[in-house]
């Protein structure tokens, strides 16, 4: 617990019949990102207002840098949890001006906290605008001065509540590098919820999986990747498609694509159901192969198949605009050989 | 569910102890007289309830049943015109019909009934009609005048916050103009129509004013008079008060059931604009029809007390005759703005930020003052209040109008506070400021319009308010309005004019504000239902 910014032990909270949020637990080291991704309604929101206090617990207990924020004896009310948040629609108080704004949540008077006033439009890039309100502001703007005023009286841990799901696809990536910028230049502990894998992967030194209320794996980006749990967090971050396979006991499983390594320990003769992401599998057209061509999508620069199996099942593959093929054409599959796919125990 | 408590705990305390006490007070405060009268009248003994349940009660109580369905339904023939013309046609000037129309709300009853009274007199303006205009048509007439707005302002509403795309659908289906409105539009307008006829039916009810200068005597007339008679007079006015509040209870109860229900038929995104119906040759008679009712409605009126002023001033009548009742109405209303205001915040902040049974309910029983007639306010006070110092004060006075006008300031403040983003409170507690704290420095600066426009709205009807300060003003004190009621009924009608020109001027200022206020906001339903 100690270095950590965030901890939480088997949180859990319902609505009425429906568990929102179910027997979490995760720590969160001081100065990193977690971003927690998951479809909506799986309870990312409600952990998040958990942890910021506008929620309590079932049950479990939390600790925010290290005290016990809610437990078994202790309910700490949100305005002494040295939290700061950022809300989807940012927020404001349309009555104050962006100075006031930021200013919000400071105890420091005088010419301090015109010194952190200063210190946080400048960290924002909006100098010249402590005197606008903020229905002048764009929203681009408007979200970078929610960020400094949660940032302004240097909070314990930060939390991001979908902020980049109110601008636009083109802005928004541009945003969000710049605000993943300023995090790690404060050297904020942040909590990121968001319902978009991108999103999750760019921002988060490490990703969580939220799906029905749990967190089902907390991993850094590319381990969450590579290397998913299950087959959930497998389909939710990128594209899979999972084909029948036997381990065979010579570090390879064979399917009906042939014969391919596999990552870690599976007991020989195992059945189990290997995850195919698209750029694993290369095809190639033969008059006798064994897939076939169903569907083809143009992706700008990729065209992506989907070809039937003889079982019937489909898997997706993405070639190079120039490498088109008709639907009904027969293909054989190519495999880059040293690729390890993951397998997952059937039920 | 260990931590229950905490849940519990954080939940009570999002609204701070102090705005607890304070709300919970104003609620014991405003139902302890009513549940005192009801006690009381139950109390009375056999004799009491033979002399309420006489033969001349029942008169009584078809008489007032008459009034009550009638006006409703004069009202509808001309608002549902109105409504339509000016929402959804070509009618020449269709944005200042709008407002004109709209405008007569601000005239008390019996208002209208002096009017109508000094001009229907053999020298009046229309004494040459030779027609008896007092009973039924008068009191039909006085209240269909002021309270048909009731019914227009949510039929409006309702036209405009209609999915338009409804009709177009309709229309590209095969149906005419006609046809769309028959079977598409009308059933639409239905709660509209349902809600506002209530209103005006509990407007008839609890009429005091022009009832009593028509002498029409309805039930509010008859409790007045048992009133002022001596020897048990009051407990018989108190039992006829509870089968009043017994009718005017249940039509409240219909009001809100219609409400909640209009909810659901209109759309907020009424996304595009209408095709306005082209009236063609219909053109001008609508013109002429829109006319018609802001002459009978609201032009008529001014003329007539034109009239009288001049008239009394060439006979010799001093215009500052009303100095002190001008001053009275004006130090009553100002004092009752600020009071019910106070006591309204409260209660607005408990209803909106606790969410429970216990505010369902605070919320419910702020309404009871739109059901209850003034005089049946001022008789529970009364009963509560007399022998004691406070009796006939100005303190017993303002007590009263707040209890009558609690849910005007309540559900204009509500709705302010309602159109705040509960994200921005919740920024504000995790930046370090407690739930007061917050409130104090979020919350209320936010909702200063509804404050205001609520504050502005009771200034207004305690302006107008006749029956609870004939009875619970200290003596000898005139306001405007009783002013002219004594003088209407003693048919010195320059002096009612005298009267009323500043009570008319004066509530003008206002109503100009909140027609500014509302129409910014697009929110002319809060009207109905309030004035």
């Amino acid at each position: 617990m100690k270095g950590s910014a965030v901890h939480c032990e088997n949180l859990t909270k319902t609505f009425g019949e429906t568990t929102a949020v179910e027997d979490v637990s995760f720590d969160l080291k001081r100065g990193d990102i977690l971003a927690l991704v998951g479809p909506s309604g799986c309870g990312k929101t409600t952990l998040l207002r958990l942890i910021a206090g506008f929620e309590v617990p079932d049950n479990g207990a939390a600790y925010i840098g290290g005290k016990p924020v809610v437990n078994e004896k202790k309910f700490v009310p949100p305005e002494k949890r040295d939290v700061g948040i950022v809300f989807q629609n940012y927020a404001l108080f349309p009555h104050l001006d962006v100075s006031e704004n930021i200013a919000y949540g400071l105890s420091s008077k005088g010419s301090q906290r015109e010194k952190r006033i200063g210190e946080m439009l400048t960290l924002i890039g909006l100098e010249d605008y402590g005197s606008k309100m903020p229905h002048e502001l764009s929203g681009g703007e408007q979200q970078r001065v929610a960020l400094a005023r949660a940032l302004a009286p240097d909070p314990e841990i930060l939390l991001l509540d979908e902020p980049f799901s109110n601008l636009d696809a083109d802005l928004r990536t541009r945003i969000r590098s710049e605000v993943r910028d300023i995090l790690k230049r404060t050297k904020a502990s942040v909590i990121f919820v968001t319902h978009d894998q991108d999103e999750a992967l760019f921002m988060g030194d490490r990703v969580g999986v939220m799906n029905e209320g749990k967190v089902v794996q907390v991993d850094k980006p590319e381990d969450i990747f590579h290397y998913p749990i299950d087959p959930f967090v497998a389909n939710f971050i990128g594209t899979a498609d999972f084909i029948d396979g036997k381990i065979n006991g010579q570090e390879t499983v064979e399917t009906e694509i042939g014969n391919l390594l596999y990552h870690g320990e599976h007991p020989s003769g195992k059945s189990v159901d290997v995850m195919v992401r698209p750029d694993f599998i290369d095809i190639e057209p033969m008059q006798n192969g064994v897939g076939e061509i169903v569907d083809r999508v143009f992706r700008g620069m990729h065209y992506l198949y989907k070809i039937r199996l003889p079982s019937g099942i489909t898997v997706r593959t993405l070639k190079h605009h120039t490498e088109k093929y008709e639907l009904g054409t027969n293909v054989t599959f190519k495999l880059a050989s040293e690729h390890e796919v993951i397998c997952f125990h059937k039920k | 569910m260990r931590l229950e408590k905490f849940a519990i705990r954080e939940k009570l305390e999002r609204v701070p102890l102090p705005v607890w006490i304070l709300g919970l007070a104003v609620v014991v405060a405003f139902t302890i007289p009513i549940v005192y009268l009801v006690v009381r009248a139950l109390e009375a003994g056999t004799e009491t309830w033979e002399l309420v349940f006489r033969i001349r009660t029942l008169k009584t109580m078809g008489r007032t049943l008459a009034l009550v369905v009638a006006a409703p339904l004069l009202s509808l023939t001309i608002a549902l015109p109105l409504a339509i013309l000016t929402t959804r046609t070509n009618l020449p000037f269709r944005k200042t019909w709008s407002v004109l129309t709209v405008l007569p709300l601000v005239l008390p009853s019996y208002l209208y009934a002096f009017v109508l009274i000094s001009s229907f007199r053999s020298d009046g303006l229309l004494g040459f009609l030779r027609y008896d205009i007092y009973g039924f048509p008068g009191a039909l007439l006085c209240i269909t005048a002021v309270s048909y707005p009731y019914l227009l302002l949510p039929m409006r509403a309702s036209l405009k916050g209609m999915d338009f795309s409804l009709e177009e659908a309709s229309k590209s289906l095969g149906h005419g103009h006609l046809s769309t409105f028959r079977k598409v539009t009308l059933p639409l307008l239905r709660p509209a129509i349902a809600s506002g006829s209530l209103l005006i039916a509990l407007y008839a009810l609890r009429d005091f004013g022009a009832i009593s200068l028509m002498g029409y005597e309805t039930f509010t007339w008859i409790i007045y008079s048992n009133y002022q008679m001596p020897f048990g007079g009051r407990m018989v006015a108190a039992g006829l008060s509870l089968i009043l509040l017994l009718v005017a209870l249940s039509l409240l109860f219909m009001e809100t059931k219609t409400r909640s229900k209009a909810r659901y038929h209109s759309s907020s995104e009424g996304s595009s604009e209408p095709d306005l119906i082209e009236l063609g040759r219909w053109r001008w008679p609508a013109f002429l029809f829109c006319g018609f009712i802001v002459s009978a409605f609201l032009i008529f009126p001014m003329v007539v007390l034109g009239y009288w002023v001049v008239r009394g001033i060439s006979a010799g009548q001093s215009l500052q005759m009303y100095w002190g009742a001008a001053f009275n109405s004006l130090f009553a209303s100002g004092l009752a703005a600020l009071t019910v205001v106070l006591a309204a915040i409260p209660i607005a902040l408990l209803t909106t930020r606790f969410s429970g049974k216990l505010s369902k309910l605070i919320e419910k029983s702020t309404y009871i003052g739109f059901a209850l007639p003034g005089v049946v306010i001022a008789l529970a006070l009364v009963i509560v209040f007399v022998g004691t110092p406070l009796y006939q004060t100005i303190f017993v006075l303002i007590f009263g109008y707040m209890i009558l006008f609690l849910p005007l300031a309540v559900g204009s403040i509500r709705t302010s506070l309602l159109q705040i983003n509960p994200t921005v409170e919740e920024v504000s507690r995790s930046l370090g400021k407690s739930a007061g704290e917050t409130i104090g420095s979020i919350t209320l600066p936010l909702s200063k319009y509804g404050i205001l426009a609520g504050g502005t709205l009771v200034f207004l009807v305690t302006m107008k308010e006749l029956q609870a300060t004939l009875l619970l003003g200290p003596l000898n004190f005139e306001t405007l309005a009783t002013s002219i009621w004594h003088t209407t009924s003693e048919a010195f009608f320059a002096r009612a004019a005298i009267a009323a020109l500043p009570l008319v001027l004066l509530s003008s200022v206002p109503m100009m504000i909140l027609l500014i206020f509302w129409h910014r906001r697009g929110n002319y339903e809060r009207i109905s239902g309030s004035l």
